[in-house]
């Protein structure tokens, strides 16, 4: 794992990657079809199968704990993988450590490259970008709130 | 419009005929350009429901935010710089295929070649000849180190996209300037030669003041052709960056509305673009009748 | 040539070279990445020279990519819009010269407005429409009490299908067929043409549907001929639209998988340039060509348009 400074406490890493979602207003039989193709995408032999294929971590809990049982992270070519697992369950999430979920995320995500960009390029300081990145974000925020207003996100 | 002496009467049939053009300009130009109309005065939730009237905001919005500023800054500058790069070249060679000294047809061949390659085929090739570590290019970096990087400097990715659409849209300018020289009575050069003016100054005071309107016209097409034709080149060589320094208009337009889904920025935006074309086409019309009456 | 000047025309000659190689060297760069191996094609400065790994690149490009049915679908993309675009030119501006009718002039402009809307900066909601490319007409009709109107005369109720052209040759066809200049083109084309041929067409008694195809028609072959090659290039260039539209990679374009082979860390992948840049030339190839074999009609077509 990367090393923190000295004086700080260590979270767990943030949780990212692509997520499924289902939408409402849909039929009866496409909510039990969605839930049988989640039931599917979350069974432990699919999801053994891409931490194997690809370098992803395995996305259950019971799916890594059956990994380990079988020897999957002392193989060769494996090993040292569960460094990930490890990093990302290192404390009991909190609600800043549970991973993002916002509105409009890409485009607060790529608010945050472009600052980002600025500061690696010289053209501001590190501090300056991230204050800049945080007021652009709250202003998506804003928008986003205001488009969604009178709804509840489930 | 000067029309027909003998017609034919069938209503229908002429109403029929012209339908599907119809459909089609109704269903994918006028219906959309009207909804963004509405769209650019309402909050628009991106996976449908109720959207919601807010007036003048998204404008005010989009003329607030420092950013949208650079962004039409940066295409201003994009379309300025490489239609005179584009015209600049055009016009020189044609200037001088148009002595048509011995193989200048095989010049006149050749050059218009580059017109065929789409926009993000001559995004990957220049970014491949840009390329900082690889390609044509990076070799000066071997002499000067660092003195070349698109990816870190904004100055740079901007030469990038410039020389890129430049060098694509030449091939076009050429062939109009080609036709416009051509288009002079070779007598009237022979003329102002036995008057003793050199093919600078003849090309000065006689061929260019007369494909004045090739000129004109080159100048609005390249302008348009670069604020709409920029999203190819922009989005396979630099993304917008670095730190959005080749964030032109439409990229941004695109990364607002389906990136982002926020739909009702991208519709105010779409529209401000929608009006600077209306207004260079406008001005080309104006144009397009004089040239007809100078020809 | 009209004067003898040894030192300008050695001057053209060099200008004329240096603009080949300028407009060539992009092409030539293109050319020998992809024919070196991939540590070769990394090497700074670049060999200039071809290197003899030209058929493995183009085979690995080629299948990587699955560029068989990539260049198949922009193939039925490029040909559907250039004929589609020539016949609805045609029968418009057919309509719209030949007969004689007060809505003419107002359909002229609607179509020729169209110019100043280039699909480029009404992405977002052309977008919303493809969703369903009826819905438009539904609602024209409903506002204007058409489908009122109908129900009450016969009981039905006018409902059209929802036609989606996401993911389908329709969605990547029909929204680029509308056409402003081939319109124009060939509105011009048939004011050219002499009063006489009609006039003795209807002393034999030719329909209008018979003057058009067996008369008119063939006579503008040149002028079909220029518009296809230029409409051909346009189409298969078309890069945003079909990037919009297309989600499932069965219907994707081969200029569209020029995103896909871009090498760079944002995949996480080695600098693969050589593959990148056989796909380019494989991409860029076919429009190439048309320019390069049918330039004559091109340029035709190109300098005619805006007259």
């Amino acid at each position: 794992m990367l090393p923190v400074y000295e004086g700080f406490q260590r979270h767990n890493s943030l949780v990212g990657g692509a997520s499924l979602w289902v939408m409402q207003g849909k039929s009866r039989g496409e909510y039990q079809a969605a839930a049988a193709f989640l039931d599917y995408v979350a069974s432990r032999a699919e999801v053994e199968w891409m931490p194997t294929v690809t370098g992803y971590i395995p996305i259950t809990n019971a799916a890594f704990r059956h990994m380990q049982e079988t020897g999957f992270y002392s193989r060769p070519g494996f090993a040292g993988r569960e460094t990930a697992i490890t990093s990302l369950t290192f404390t009991p999430p909190n609600e800043n450590t549970r991973g993002i979920r916002l509105g409009n995320f890409t485009s607060i995500r790529s608010e945050l490259t472009s600052e980002m960009q600025a500061a690696y390029t010289g053209q501001k300081s590190v501090q300056q970008a991230l204050d800049d990145a945080v007021a652009r974000g709250n202003q998506i925020l804003r928008r986003f709130e205001q488009t969604m207003r009178g709804r509840q996100l489930p | 419009m000067s029309g027909k002496r003998v017609t034919f009467k069938n209503f229908w049939l002429a109403i029929l005929l012209i339908l599907p053009q119809l459909f089609l300009v109704f269903t994918f130009f006028y219906w959309p350009a009207g909804e963004a109309l509405y769209w650019a005065f309402t909050l628009e939730p991106p996976f449908g429901g109720e959207q919601q009237w807010v007036g003048w905001q998204n404008f005010e919005t989009v003329f607030a935010d420092p950013l949208y500023w650079n962004s039409v800054k940066r295409s201003l500058l994009f379309a300025f710089s490489s239609t005179a790069l584009a015209m600049g070249i055009g016009l020189l060679l044609a200037s001088f295929v148009d002595r048509q000294l011995a193989g200048y047809k095989v010049y006149r061949f050749i050059y218009f070649w580059p017109y065929a390659v789409a926009a993000p085929a001559v995004g990957l090739a220049f970014r491949f000849i840009f390329a900082p570590d690889a390609g044509f290019v990076s070799a000066i970096n071997v002499w000067f180190p660092g003195l070349w990087n698109p990816a870190l400097d904004g100055f740079d990715a901007m030469v990038l996209i410039v020389l890129a659409n430049a060098w694509s849209m030449v091939a076009y300018n050429f062939i109009f300037f080609l036709a416009g020289l051509q288009s002079i009575p070779r007598s009237l050069v022979e003329a102002g030669a036995m008057d003793g003016a050199g093919a600078v100054r003849r090309m000065r005071d006689l061929q260019l003041p007369l494909i004045a309107p090739t000129f004109f016209f080159l100048i609005v097409i390249n302008i348009t052709d670069s604020f709409v034709n920029s999203f190819g080149i922009v989005d396979i060589t630099t993304g917008g960056g670095p730190a959005r320094a080749t964030d032109l208009m439409v990229f941004k337009i695109y990364s607002d509305g389906f990136k982002g889904k926020d739909y009702s920025l991208a519709a105010a935006q779409s529209l401000v673009l929608m009006l600077m074309v209306c207004a260079l086409t406008f001005i080309q019309f104006r144009f397009v009748e004089r040239r007809v009456h100078y020809s | 040539m009209i004067e003898r000047t040894p030192l300008l025309n050695f001057t053209t000659h060099a200008i004329l070279i240096v603009g080949l190689v300028m407009l060539l060297l992009p092409l030539w760069i293109v050319f020998v990445a992809s024919t070196h191996d991939f540590r070769t094609v990394n090497t700074v400065p670049m060999p200039l020279w071809p290197g003899s790994h030209m058929v493995e690149n183009y085979v690995a490009a080629w299948t990587q990519s699955g560029f068989g049915p990539k260049m198949l679908n922009s193939l039925v993309m490029a040909i559907g819009v250039t004929t589609g675009k020539i016949a609805i030119a045609a029968l418009s501006a057919y309509s719209i010269v030949y007969f004689r009718y007060r809505l003419r002039m107002v359909f002229f402009w609607l179509v020729f407005i169209t110019l100043m809307l280039p699909l480029e900066v009404r992405i977002v909601p052309t977008y919303a429409v493809a969703a369903n490319a009826f819905r438009p007409l539904q609602v024209l009709l409903d506002v204007f009490g058409m489908s009122w109107l109908l129900e009450s005369v016969t009981g039905l109720r006018l409902v059209l299908p929802e036609w989606s052209l996401l993911n389908s040759y329709s969605g990547l066809i029909l929204p680029l067929i509308a056409t402003a200049t081939g319109t124009f083109l060939y509105r011009q084309f048939f004011l050219t043409v002499p009063d006489e041929l009609l006039e003795a067409a209807k002393m034999d008694g030719t329909g209008p549907l018979r003057f058009l195809f067996d008369i008119l028609l063939p006579l503008s072959k040149t002028n079909m001929a220029a518009l296809a090659t230029i409409m051909f290039v346009y189409s298969w260039n078309q890069y945003l639209w079909p990037l919009l539209i297309v989600t499932d990679p069965a219907y994707g374009t081969a200029v569209m998988q020029l995103q896909r082979i871009v090498p760079g860390p944002l995949f996480g992948e080695p600098p693969r340039w050589h593959i990148a840049m056989a796909g380019t030339l494989i991409v860029m190839l076919p429009p190439l060509l048309v320019v390069v074999f049918m330039q004559r009609w091109f340029v035709r077509g190109l300098i005619n348009q805006d007259k």
